[in-house]
């Protein structure tokens, strides 16, 4: 028996809603990048090992997009940067940077370098990036809408450069300064580029060995992470980006600290494998939580702590902190949250695998 | 005049040979029962083999025309009878046995029984499926997937069943191949000219074979003298590939027995510049793989002296090869090379002593190689060279009474090695021990022929502490067609002295503290079917799945400061194989399927282990007519993910498919056969390793011409052929 007409015109108006519902994992996917209802905020966390990128909303962390870079394994990624919706990713030992849509969840090109191994990024400007090439010591801009994928416009800096910063139209280049057999030469140096014609406009040495990594403080000041040689302490050089002054190397940081950032409100998130993460005041230039009470989650019920390779905190305060893993050791890797007041270990998120660098925005 | 020739000329594909197969069963006189583990050779050659527990055997590659099969087994009488092996066909041969109830002269079992599940390749199959070496001769085979790192000429590894390449152990004749550094072999040193035949036995095998037996046995065995006879051989293909070759044997009486003699030369030669598909990432297009040259040589000589049970057999083996090392296409290196030398030489004797049945090798091989890098893509220039010495004895005995056969042996070897690559104070030798006992129980109940092989095996290694003792226990019940096999067993595998002490560098360390890997149970079942009539075809199938956990597998990873080095995992480890083949009027098809589950067994990581494919498949089939063959192969391996613990950034699967025509030709006492084949017949794009592509479509033309002694004059078989 046929259905009457109300009941069939039902059918029809619910096959309609379900096609529409059908779309709707599109706009889904568009919407992704707003947030959770209530936290706008994105996790963005490089998963070195697995060769990705993986976005995670903070207000609903099983939500989560990855973007992965190919499968092999010259693709050794350890940083990124970020600028609009847009991420640059150097690929490592694959000489290439990874221009990725962060909305769309693709990536849209890859710029190659003809050798080497590419590690800092940082964008000139909404369409441009600089990009560091850690064997070949130069620094390569592309642009995003470039006819080829070569990276050939470059220029020399000094040796092992690994990380780039860019404040009031300087690009700032850190590098570690190290020989062939990655001994340090001496301090690191830090050269100041201008971005758009890659002319060095000078350069000013770290206060310390091996910096490879810097951030900007919310002053304008740089930042710059010495690590040493894993053995003794590791210091942060401030470096004035527009007179290019050393305004003070601090010492007594964790030795082997490996990443450094900073949130809005001037705080530093010093972290390193041995330790995990000390928070710092780049106002007050004094530890909020120093070496003796470092952010870390602990191996076992025993004690023991796991370390970090990069924290990062949310408009609140909270603490995000990326621990690679130990396999051997049976301890995946995870994302530790750890509370804004009281830095008390809160919660903890997958992470996938090989976690490097992590970063919180809102887009 | 004309007609003579047009005479001879159509005459030539009629009177092409190609080797047929004879197949029997082996009973007893009187009870009719089956005889299990009878040896069965073809008188004046080499070609030999041991009856299953149904009594059935199976020859292949047996030159066509009038032959002797001389059957012994232990407590019967010797007996030889005649078969007609017809051109390419398979003849099939009933024989009885009388019971021979006085104690016994020793059985003389030259070749050891091949494991249940093994699989063998012989001498004739090997030379007709156009491979150039033991990694060709292995690629279809069940839950074997062979890792060539390019096109010819270039590095090839196994795994068997998802295993590591130094999880299987590679014997030639007897003797490890397995690099002493690296613990793993490269097959594409193993020039399939000198093979005679090549058995893969997989499984955990370390109670009879010792340690890296853990996931499988390769064992390869060099040709033996045939008698008189004069081959050479040549071909051409893509990308430079030239390959030249010649062989020549002889037989003569002689006071001490009869006495034989082979010697052989093999040359090899490739550019290896094939053109690829760039990935996206890397710009996209097409390019041409750079210094990925290789020329190879080979030298080969045996000679074999036997008397009754008695036999005594020299060979000496030399090979080297020069090639590039291309790199991975992210990062070549145009100037990148690797040299390596193989020489050695091995001496077996086996006869009756005492009342027991002995067998006795030895062997002395030197390894050297030499990797080189001027300018490197990443680090500093480097020249590093590695040198192996080794020598060893196994000696082995073995007896019996009744339904039960003991056999017992022990080995020793010594290796030496030198190599720039270890860090200062790494060992620079190493010796090992091993005895080992197997036993063996045959009998019947309730309609089945029932074989039970029971043994262990017990290693020392000056370094490792303490013992291996490795135990298995086999068993396989047959009934008409059908046989039942199971086992349960234990092997390990030693970490590899790279691992352990190579130099240390930037971001990779090496581990000292590596403990063995370990399979401490395997268990293994299957079902084998035989000889089993559909329609006009004979189907032969068979099914195993087996479950066998790895403790401690040496895998590597990064650690928490991103220094790479090998580390011990748990790995849960299970699967199946399937294969099937059917003989047809004029023609052959087969196809094989294989899953193999190679899972972390750690909250840290999960999946499948990368670079294991968990499916591989193969298929192909053969046609004959008017003296062509045409071959069709086709292998599949499924997509394998490249990062451990991560679903993500998998290796896509491929087919690859090969074809090719061959025409048998014999002009008076010369024969020989032609071959074209075209490789990877749909151009797909395929890579086992990242950045390491496989070439595109390619040809071969091969030539290949024997002098043989012509077949005896037919007469009539004292046994009849028939077909059951």
């Amino acid at each position: 028996m046929d259905k009457p007409y109300p009941l069939r015109a039902a059918a029809v108006l619910a096959a309609l809603a379900l096609a529409a519902c059908e779309k709707e994992p599109t706009t889904s996917e568009d919407r992704f990048l707003d947030g959770a209802r209530g936290n706008a905020e994105i996790g963005i966390v490089l998963n070195s090992l697995e060769r990705s990128l993986t976005l995670f909303q903070l207000g609903d962390p099983d939500e989560r997009r990855e973007i992965a870079f190919g499968a092999s394994s010259s693709v050794t990624p350890v940083s990124f940067s970020i600028r609009g919706e847009r991420a640059a990713v150097p690929l490592g030992n694959a000489a290439s940077v990874a221009l990725v849509d962060l909305r769309a969840q693709r990536i849209d090109r890859f710029f190659v370098m003809p050798q080497g191994n590419a590690t800092g990024s940082a964008f000139a400007d909404d369409t441009t990036v600089l990009a560091a090439n850690f064997l070949d010591d130069y620094v390569g801009r592309f642009t995003a809408g470039q006819a080829g994928e070569a990276i050939t416009q470059t220029v020399q800096v000094a040796p092992a450069p690994a990380d780039i910063e860019v404040a009031n139209g300087r690009a700032l280049v850190i590098s570690a300064n190290l020989n062939e057999s990655y001994v340090p030469i001496g301090n690191g140096i830090v050269t100041a580029l201008d971005p758009r014609t890659l002319a060095v406009l000078g350069t000013v040495q770290t206060g310390g060995t091996n910096p490879n990594v810097g951030a900007m403080g919310p002053d304008g000041l740089l930042y710059v992470l010495n690590t040493g040689d894993y053995v003794g302490p590791s210091s942060v050089t401030i470096i004035d980006p527009q007179t290019l002054q050393a305004v003070q190397t601090v010492g007594g940081f964790p030795a082997g600290a490996g990443s450094i950032t900073i949130d809005g409100r001037g705080m530093a998130y010093v972290s390193g494998y041995g330790f995990g993460t000390v928070v710092w005041n780049t106002a007050t230039r004094t530890f909020v939580r120093g070496p003796q009470a470092a952010l870390c989650a602990p191996v076992g019920p025993g004690g023991g702590c796991r370390g970090a390779y990069e924290a990062a905190a949310d408009e609140d305060g909270n603490v995000y902190q990326v621990f690679f893993g130990a396999p051997a050791q049976n301890l995946p890797p995870r994302i530790f949250i750890y509370d804004a007041d009281t830095f008390a270990l809160a919660d903890s998120l997958n992470a996938g695998q090989g976690p490097t660098a992590i970063d919180i925005r809102e887009f | 005049m004309a007609l003579a020739a047009c005479a001879v000329l159509r005459a030539a594909p009629a009177s092409a040979q190609y080797p047929a197969e004879v197949r029997g069963r082996v009973t007893e006189a009187g009870s009719g029962a089956a005889v299990a583990g009878a040896r069965v050779e073809v008188v004046g050659g080499s070609l030999a083999t041991v009856t299953a527990p149904d009594g059935g055997f199976a020859l292949r590659g047996v030159l066509p025309g009038r032959r002797e099969l001389r059957v012994t087994a232990f407590a019967h009488r010797e007996r030889t009878v005649a078969v007609e092996a017809e051109n390419g066909r398979t003849a099939w041969v009933a024989i009885t046995l009388q019971p021979r109830v006085l104690a016994l002269d020793p059985l003389a079992v030259r070749a050891e029984r091949a494991a249940p599940g093994a699989t063998t390749i012989g001498r004739a199959e090997i030379e007709a499926s156009g491979a150039a070496d033991v990694a060709d001769v292995l690629r279809a085979v069940p839950g074997v997937t062979v890792t060539r790192e390019g096109g010819p000429g270039a590095p090839a590894r196994i795994s068997i069943r998802g295993s590591s390449a130094d999880q299987v152990l590679v014997l030639l004749d007897g003797a490890e191949v397995n690099n002493a550094l690296t613990g793993d072999a490269d097959l594409s040193t193993l020039p399939a000219g000198v093979v005679e035949r090549v058995t893969v036995i997989p499984g955990a095998q370390s109670a009879r074979y010792g340690g890296r037996a853990l996931a499988g046995v390769v064992s390869v065995e060099t040709r033996r003298p045939r008698g008189a006879e004069l081959g050479v051989q040549g071909a051409m293909g893509s990308w430079g590939a030239r390959s030249a070759g010649g062989s020549l044997g002889g037989a003569a009486p002689t006071r001490l027995g009869d006495a034989t003699a082979l010697a052989s030369a093999e040359w090899r030669s490739a550019r290896g510049d094939f053109r690829f598909e760039v990935p996206a990432f890397r710009g996209g297009g097409t390019a041409v793989r750079a210094n990925g040259d290789a020329e190879s040589l080979s030298l080969f000589a045996a000679a074999g002296l036997a008397r009754g049970a008695r036999e005594l057999r020299a060979r000496a083996e030399a090979f080297a090869v020069e090639r590039g090392m291309p790199g991975p296409i992210g990062q070549p290196s145009p100037d990148a090379r690797q040299e390596q030398h193989r020489i050695a030489a091995g001496l077996s004797a086996r006869g009756p002593l005492l009342g027991l049945a002995w067998a006795m090798d030895a062997d002395v091989q030197r390894q050297a190689a030499g990797y080189a890098d001027p300018d490197p893509p990443l680090g500093s220039p480097y020249e590093d060279d590695v040198r192996a010495t080794a020598a060893g004895i196994a000696l082995s005995a073995s007896g019996g009474a009744g339904a039960i056969t003991l056999t017992g042996g022990g080995e020793l070897r010594g290796v030496r090695f030198r190599s720039t690559m270890l860090a200062p104070g790494a060992p620079d030798g190493q010796t090992l021990g091993a005895a080992w006992l197997q036993g063996r129980w045959s009998g019947a109940a309730g309609g089945w022929a029932l074989d039970v092989t029971p043994g262990a095996r017990a290693d020392w290694n000056t370094l490792l502490r303490g013992a291996a003792l490795s135990p298995r226990v086999a068993s396989v019940a047959a009934r008409g067609r059908v046989a039942l096999r199971g086992a349960v067993g234990g092997a390990f595998s030693p970490p590899s002295l790279a691992d352990q002490f190579f130099h240390e560098g930037v971001l990779v360390r090496p581990n000292p503290a590596l403990r063995p890997e370990r399979v401490r149970l395997e268990v293994e079942g299957g079902i084998d079917l035989r000889d089993v009539p559909l329609g006009r075809a004979v189907l032969e199938a068979g099914f195993t799945a087996f479950r066998a956990d790895v403790d401690d597998m040496i895998l590597w990873f990064p650690d928490h400061q991103f220094v790479w080095s090998p580390q011990n995992f748990d790995v849960r480890r299970a699967g199946w194989e399937a294969a099937a083949r059917a003989r047809l009027p004029g023609g052959e098809l087969g196809g094989s399927v294989s899953h193999a589950a190679v899972e972390y067994d750690s909250p840290a990581l999960s999946g499948q282990v990368a670079y294991r494919p968990r499916w591989t498949a193969a298929a192909q089939g053969s046609a004959r007519a008017a003296g062509f063959g045409v071959e069709l192969r086709a292998r599949w391996v499924g997509e394998r993910r490249s990062a451990a613990g991560s679903e993500l950034n998998l290796l896509p699967a491929h087919w690859l498919a090969d074809a090719a025509l061959t025409r048998g030709f014999r002009a008076g006492a010369w024969g020989g056969d032609a071959r074209l084949e075209v490789q990877n017949l749909a151009d797909a794009s395929a890579a086992m390793l990242v950045d390491y592509p496989y070439p595109g479509r390619g040809w071969s033309l091969g030539l290949r011409l024997r002098r043989e002694p012509r077949a005896p004059a037919v007469r009539r078989a004292d046994t009849p052929n028939k077909e059951p």
